[in-house]
């Protein structure tokens, strides 16, 4: 019987790819155990006492994989090493298996994934929080821009990743950036749009993907759209990368006009950035959601609505006016409009964060004041009063389960929640579509609407969606657009006309547009 | 990015991304509901537990004179010190860090096996606390106990997820699953569908962390006690 350790430094592995390499290890001939583990002190004095020589476990750390093998002889060992190396490669164990396709590999470092690709020129990385820092600063390393997809990383690591990536001429886009297009390629969470001449940055995930989907609709593609992280426009960060992005939009042949949207920047940030935008060189338009219209500054235009800056982009492009989707809801209809007896309210639970602010703002241009409510909503404890408009993919609703983009769980239940409450009578909900979210989300959406409505004992309840979808995306949007309207769901092509047509529905509103 | 085109090359481009994130952490609800030793029995009629957790809770597992037979045995052990340790109201913050140490890093796993245990150990922990049935000054010792484990001696995903546990943060999966258990009012399907869903998490975290509460529940049951 032979032993042998293998110490690979800095090889962190996830639990799944450790019991990979473990089990397919043993599955070789003349292998009788093979473990792959972390260097922690434990498992060292763990390998240690089960015989494995010392000397060669004593330099892991636990930021090291070791992989310890007992064989039935000496060449055996030599057969396992050279199946080790394919392993690392993400390739298979075996010989026959080492010739896998590209696409099959697995690169296990910042390095190897080079190796394989050395004409990328940028590295999307998606590791837990605490290594993602090191892991994107290995790309900058290497002289490649980041998509950092990874969350909790700390606000220090964030400004020093982008300030050094500024230095370097690359991009750092991130950390918890859920959104880029990079010349037609979507990463993250992005909806399958056409190449065309608008470039966008920003600062918000859906914010990025509903102004590519409105664009989409009026037959306007995007040059790029550089996901920035949400909090590149804070203080700390001073929109580093918004200036990165805008720069490289400005030199890009591709591009003609630029959008530029975020989520309340900070005060001297956005002053800043005005300068910039100022001297840009193209037409640009900014959308800071919650922050009503300013118009024309400077040649700047600060749209009061995503609607209001897509538009505005289409037309620099020179596309031809399309018409916005929304259907008008006729009173009486099923889960129509109530008439104004008794208390009657709105209550909004969206997937998108910056869907779900610009809702809120329309709302208040139409004269309905909503509440972001203290604490995280119960489906155990009432509905706290007034019209609501909710984030579900906050941290507080989304721990221990996938953003409601991709898991509507809880938001379904809060639907139900809310249609047993009979003062709400208007839902106001959002519909995430594109690469990365729930592969159908309607039916489940239209279920839990049919259960809502159905515990109202014949009350109505209205409910209005924005979809936000391209042509091209995988659920299909025509499809979930349609499953939607045959449960008497109204539907919009935007948070912002949603929000319009919600609140016309709420019997105070219409009396006094009535008066 | 350096050019003034953006192009960018990527093997497999339209595939979403592989999401790899930590375990999100939140506090345990302040009042999950009852708890009594007698819903806990019956709760574990209808809770999904895999085969990993069961060798973890029972001490065997792995073949003969493997490694794994070793960290199973070995976690099993300490698990169990901790357990009566716990239950016997021990508030000395000193009386759970030998056993604790013992496991920190012990195992398989991004995070080892036996960090996962004791977090599953300490959520637990704190949810039968709620029922009287864990002494809560005991529970703080325990938790206390984390905090003071040497970072350098485990990940630092698992170091992450002890300093977590230690302020009563736990992986939000774990504490919905460690909330519904004993609790007379819950649906056993949802719990079966927690555990299950807890049992999926990572290649074997999940298992580790259930057998690191149901340790304690078992412990609770059969009335166990340091002597």
């Amino acid at each position: 019987m032979s032993t042998r350790v293998f110490v690979h430094p800095g090889c962190y592995q996830d639990s799944a790819r450790l019991m990979q390499v473990s089990r397919e290890l043993a599955a070789l001939p003349g292998v009788s155990e093979s473990v792959a583990m972390m260097g922690t002190q434990t498992n060292r004095r763990l390998l240690a006492d089960a015989g494995f020589p010392e000397s060669e476990l004593a330099h892991a750390s636990p930021l090291d994989m070791i992989v310890a093998l007992r064989t039935d002889s000496p060449e055996a060992l030599d057969a396992v090493k050279a199946a080790l190396g394919r392993l690392l490669e993400g390739r298979g164990a075996s010989v026959a298996a080492g010739g896998g396709s590209a696409a099959a590999r697995r690169p296990g470092s910042v390095a190897e994934a080079l190796e394989a690709h050395p004409e990328a020129n940028l590295v999307s990385i998606a590791v837990p929080g605490p290594y993602a820092a090191f892991v994107a600063h290995r790309a900058l390393d290497a002289g490649r821009s980041v998509f950092l997809f990874s969350d909790n990383v700390s606000l220090a690591d964030e400004v020093a990743l982008k300030r050094r990536a500024a230095g370097l001429g690359l991009l750092v886009m991130g950390p918890d950036c859920g959104t880029a297009i990079l010349s037609g390629i979507g990463l993250g969470f992005a909806n399958r749009v056409e190449r065309g001449p608008v470039g966008i940055v920003g600062a918000s995930g859906t914010g990025i993907q509903e102004l590519s989907c409105l664009l989409d609709r009026k037959g306007v593609g995007i040059s790029h759209a550089i996901g920035t992280g949400s909090r590149d426009l804070s203080e700390a960060v001073d929109g580093v990368m918004t200036e990165a992005g805008l720069a490289l939009l400005a030199r890009d042949p591709g591009t003609k006009c630029v959008l530029l949207v975020a989520k309340h920047p900070a005060e001297s940030v956005a002053r800043r950035l005005h300068g910039i935008l100022a001297k840009l060189g193209k037409p640009v338009a900014v959308r800071y959601l919650g922050e009503p219209a300013r118009g024309a500054v400077d040649g700047v235009l600060y749209a009061g609505s995503l609607d209001e800056a897509a538009e505005a982009a289409a037309k620099w492009a020179g596309a031809r006016a399309a018409p916005a989707v929304i259907e008008t809801i006729e009173p009486g209809e099923r889960g129509g409009a109530a008439t104004a007896q008794g208390e009657s309210r709105l209550v909004g639970l969206f997937g998108g964060g910056s869907l779900a602010a610009e809702a809120r703002c329309v709302l208040a241009a139409h004269g309905v004041e909503t509440v972001v409510p203290a604490g995280k909503l119960s489906v155990r404890a009432p509905l706290p009063p007034g019209n609501l408009v909710v984030d579900t993919g906050d941290d507080a609703y989304t721990v221990g389960r996938p953003h409601p983009m991709v898991d509507q769980t809880v938001r379904c239940e809060l639907i139900r929640a809310a249609g047993a409450d009979l003062s709400v009578r208007v839902l106001l909900l959002d519909l995430v579509l594109g690469d990365g979210a729930h592969p159908d989300p309607a039916p489940e959406l239209v279920e839990c609407v049919v259960a809502a409505r159905a515990a109202r004992g014949g009350r109505p309840l209205a409910v209005v969606v924005s979809v936000c979808g391209s042509r091209r995306d995988p659920q299909g949007t025509a499809r979930q657009e349609d499953a939607l309207r045959h449960a008497g769901i109204h539907i919009a092509s935007s948070a912002a006309l949603a929000a319009g047509e919600a609140a016309a529905l709420l019997p105070r509103v219409r009396e006094e547009v009535a008066r | 990015m350096r050019s003034t085109a953006i192009e960018t090359f990527l093997d497999d481009a339209m595939n979403p991304v592989r999401v790899l994130k930590p375990l999100p952490c939140r506090e345990l609800d302040p009042l999950p509901g009852p708890v009594s030793r007698a819903s806990l029995v019956l709760d574990l009629a209808c809770i999904f537990v895999p085969g990993r957790t069961r060798a973890l809770l029972s001490g065997q597992g792995g073949e003969p004179g493997s490694i794994e037979e070793t960290v199973v045995k070995w976690a099993h052990a300490r698990v169990r010190s901790l357990v009566g340790t716990l239950l016997s109201g021990d508030v000395r913050v000193v009386a759970y860090r030998p056993d604790a140490a013992a496991l920190t890093g012990l195992g398989p796993g991004l995070t080892p096996t036996g960090d996962d245990l004791l977090v599953g150990l300490a959520a637990m922990s704190q949810r039968l606390v709620g029922g009287g049935l864990v002494e809560a000054r005991a529970a703080v010792a325990f938790s206390t106990s984390l905090a003071g484990l040497p970072s350098e001696e485990t990940t630092p995903a698992a170091n992450r997820l002890l300093q977590n546990a230690s302020k009563g943060q736990f992986p939000s999966v774990l504490a919905s699953a460690v909330e519904m258990l004993g609790n007379p009012h819950a649906d056993p399907e949802s719990l079966r569908t927690l555990t299950v869903r807890l049992a999926a998490t990572g290649a074997h975290s999940g298992a580790d962390l259930l057998a690191g509460a149901l340790a304690l529940v078992h412990g609770v049951i059969d009335g166990e006690e340091k002597p």
